[in-house]
């Protein structure tokens, strides 16, 4: 059974059969390339095909019902195949003293070869940086023409090295750069690297890489899938939960897709027969280095000679190559550089531009890595890890918006960035415009999904509220109140993504979440006992939720006699997530009643953490209190140290404080001292009352000279100050 | 030295001069001459004849017609320019000169042989 399709060629509707039809395109095809540096190309094109179309014409009208491979072949045989033309050829090469080509050399894709001898005569034997093919300087390029290897590989292994060796590579290609002399080489005409849209499940990278490898195809698939075929079994026998990351994120499958994508997205399709004659190559690479080494070997020892004639040359010319050098071998390197880089000028120009070139690409390279790096981090840990799974996201659809910006967000820059690297190493020249627009599109999902998770974030932080619970305590008969932390410091259990802190302070496992954002006030009481009042504060969706989530909040803090213990973190369980919360201890102190911190304090808590101010209110916001996050000034008072509570709510003490460097506490009762803070305290309010009668009289003059000053709106300041808030915590 | 080469660089040099002879007969279609070079047994491939037409063309030795065609679309139908007729009788007197030559030199090798 044979498919006929109806062409039109010239102006004539020709049957012919799909195989013969696909040897005419191919014939047509490679007489193009063969043409491609005639002037006249399209006219003799034009002029061949009527010819052709003709010849046909004449066929069915003899009475044939479609045009056979055997009549292509018998039309291609009087009009002559490219090799004909290149025999016909060959004398004008040789006079115009060109090369000593060989028609056959490398000639993997047949025709596709003539067309390239015809243009490009091969050099063989000699390394030259290629001018034809190059990214930078040429030098894969003629690395891959000597070797008569895909460029592309050449290139990719020269990448892998300079990553693998630390910038190896980079030294090696400068070096190369300046020895060797340029040359326009033909290009690789052996097999290369495609995508095979013949043989394709997704992107037809398994069938290019089966073609270029001589493998079949499924041996490729099975390598890129078996990860994901593992993880898909041993997330069965894990059970249901969690299957989604692992399904795509687990270990190597993440890379492994991942390098699929890029090679889809790199490589380009095999789409004309040349492509796809290319592609499978009728020799294979390792044979032709093979040749080429085993030639290389029977004439080496002429080579050997011709080699040391050249370096006896060389060595006499390099030092008038020294001194020309900025005349000859300037110009083309500050082309080469212009290409790319600013024009950097000739002499010692060009060379900068060749070290920035390099640099740039390297710089680039590690940008990616890092970036890499940092995606896989965030993918195999970020979203679905544990504690952020558990104690932030409050629905699925903020989990699946997290989802969203990780990957469209953050990976598709990245991924996108990788390609268009891999793709300059590999000189692929962008064939469609589509790449561009599915990187955007894909980035602008990520854009809604990063907008929506900060919208949806927003709005379960609009709320901030605090709940009051007043602690039954005994009074401390003698010697004031010590307060104290019995229970040590909070430090990390582990068993969550083998993190490790050692910092302490916080600890999170599947259903639980503490830290230690404690913080202590110090108030006057109004009558004569010591009150402790406990508040916990939330954010939450509504007033009602943000009190709920603080309620739920749990803390201890109970008396001892004299001893107030209080606990050394709060604690959250996953129903009601992690919402900024926080816990105030307010002690009240009767006025002349002494206080004292136990070192315990400064130990558990953050030192920055225990500092806290109350500044005001803003009714609009609902958001009362605001933190004073001054990190200099950490914990007020000093541990071990007797305060007393003054009638202005202060507290002073009554021992003198000198803190060494050794962070040893000294104390020494001094009523000299006292009576300096004295002093220094009526001084101070003498300060202040002139600096409120100052800004009474400017208050005065201002509704003098009726100008309306708009009260500031604390609006914005609250707000950063709450993100603030939020941002160590989070972090 | 290779003598398909030399062979390829002799009939070269005398392609054209034969092509204009052809055309210069009257209007001519590439298969025509190629017909008319076959019967002479100068073997030529139509592949190649098209580029040397455009090539001459474009030198503008030879100019071109639209011929109808009882069959199909009209065909292209070249003729000699005044240039290339000029152009034509150097050539022929080139070839007057080199054919006595070398078949003086040639014989005589001949007769000493």
């Amino acid at each position: 059974m044979k498919k006929i399709i109806n062409i039109n060629l010239s102006g004539r509707v020709i049957p012919i059969e799909d195989a013969a039809y696909e040897n005419l395109k191919q014939y047509i095809e490679s007489l193009r390339r063969y043409f491609a540096g005639e002037e006249g190309r399209d006219e003799i094109i034009n002029d061949i095909e009527s010819r052709i179309a003709e010849l046909m014409n004449d066929k069915v009208r003899k009475g044939s019902a479609a045009i056979t491979e055997a009549d292509i072949q018998e039309i291609t045989a009087s009009m002559g195949s490219v090799r004909d033309f290149e025999e016909a050829d060959a004398a004008e090469r040789i006079t115009s003293e060109k090369t000593t080509t060989d028609a056959g050399a490398g000639t993997g894709a047949g025709a596709s070869a003539g067309a390239q001898t015809y243009t490009q005569p091969r050099f063989k034997g000699r390394l030259y940086r290629n001018e034809g093919d190059k990214l930078l300087g040429g030098v894969c390029s003629g690395l891959a023409a000597y070797m008569n290897v895909d460029p592309s590989v050449v290139r990719l292994l020269f990448a892998i090295i300079t990553f693998g060796g630390f910038g190896m590579g980079v030294l090696i290609y400068i070096i190369l750069w300046i020895v060797l002399p340029a040359s326009p080489l033909t290009t690789y005409t052996g097999k290369r690297l495609f995508r095979n849209p013949e043989d394709r499940i997704i992107g037809g990278v398994a069938g290019g890489l089966g073609a270029y490898f001589n493998k079949p195809a499924w041996n490729i698939r099975l390598i890129f899938a078996a990860p994901l075929i593992l993880n898909i079994i041993f997330g069965i026998f894990d059970g249901p939960h969690d299957v989604f990351p692992n399904l795509f994120f687990g270990s190597f499958t993440g890379t492994f897709i991942l390098t699929y994508i890029i090679l889809w997205i790199v490589l380009p399709e095999a789409r004309s027969p040349f492509e796809k004659m290319e592609m499978r190559g009728e020799k294979v690479d390792v044979n032709s280095i093979k040749n080429n080494v085993q030639e290389g070997m029977t004439d080496f020892k002429t080579r050997m000679q011709a080699w040391s004639e050249e370096v006896k040359t060389s060595a006499q010319n390099l030092t008038n190559r020294a001194n020309d050098f900025t005349q000859t071998h300037a110009r083309p390197f500050a082309s080469d550089v212009k290409a790319t880089a600013a024009p950097l000028g000739r002499g010692i120009g060009h060379a900068i531009g060749v070290i920035f070139r390099v640099f740039f690409l390297f710089v680039a390279g590690c940008i990616a890595l890092m970036l890499f790096a940092i995606m896989i981090a965030l993918i195999f840990g970020g979203v679905a890890w544990g504690p952020v799974n558990n104690f932030l996201w409050s629905s699925p659809f903020q989990q699946a918006m997290a989802w969203g910006t990780v990957i469209f967000f953050f990976a598709v820059p990245v991924v996108g960035f990788i390609t268009w690297l891999v793709r300059r190493i590999v000189s692929t020249r962008s064939k469609s415009k589509y790449l561009g627009w599915t990187f955007s599109g894909l980035w602008t999902i990520g854009w809604i999904c990063a907008i929506s998770l900060t919208a949806s974030i927003a709005r379960d932080i609009r709320k901030f509220e605090r709940t009051a619970t007043d602690v039954a305590i005994s009074q401390p008969i003698t010697n004031g109140m010590l307060v104290k932390v019995v229970e040590p410091r909070i430090r990390y259990t582990g068993g969550m993504w083998g993190f490790d802190d050692d910092n302490g302070g916080w600890d999170v496992n599947e259903d639980t979440l503490r830290y230690n954002n404690v913080k202590l006030r110090m108030t006057k009481s109004e009558d004569s006992a010591y009150h402790v009042t406990i508040y916990k504060y939330s954010a939450g969706n509504t007033v009602n939720d943000a009190m709920d989530r603080a309620g739920k909040t749990q803390f201890t803090a109970y008396t001892l006699d004299s001893i107030l213990n209080i606990g050394s973190g709060l604690r959250i369980d996953r129903t009601s997530k992690f919402r900024g919360q926080k816990v105030l201890v307010e002690v009240k102190v009767p006025v002349g009643k002494k206080i004292k911190f136990d070192e315990s304090l400064v130990d558990t808590f953050e030192p920055w953490v225990v500092r806290y101010e109350e500044t005001g209110s803003d009714r609009r916001w609902n958001r009362r209190y605001r933190v004073d996050w001054d990190w200099d000034e950490s914990f007020s008072w000093t541990p071990g140290v007797d305060y007393v509570m003054t009638s202005e709510g202060t507290l002073i003490t009554t021992d003198k404080v000198i803190n060494n460097p050794e962070g040893v506490y000294e104390k020494r009762s001094n009523t000299d001292s006292l009576r300096r803070q004295i002093e220094q305290q009526e001084k101070d309010l003498q300060e202040d009352r002139e600096r409120l009668r100052d800004l009474e009289e400017r208050r005065r003059d201002s509704i003098r000279s009726t100008t309306l000053i708009k009260p500031k709106k604390p609006k914005k300041e609250t707000q950063v100050q709450m993100y603030t808030a939020f941002v160590p915590l989070i972090i | 030295m290779n003598i398909e080469n030399t062979q390829s660089q002799m009939r070269k040099g005398i392609l054209e001069f034969c092509i204009l002879s052809i055309i210069r007969r009257g209007e001519a279609y590439p298969s025509d001459i190629v017909e008319e070079m076959k019967a002479a047994s100068l073997h030529i491939l139509e592949g190649t004849l098209y580029p040397l037409l455009t090539r001459l063309k474009n030198a503008e030795m030879l100019t071109y017609r639209w011929v109808e065609s009882n069959s199909g679309p009209p065909r292209k139908y070249f003729l000699l320019t005044p240039k290339g007729e000029a152009f034509y009788t150097e050539l022929e007197q080139t070839w007057q000169e080199l054919s006595n030559g070398v078949n003086a030199l040639t014989n005589k090798k001949d007769i000493n042989s």
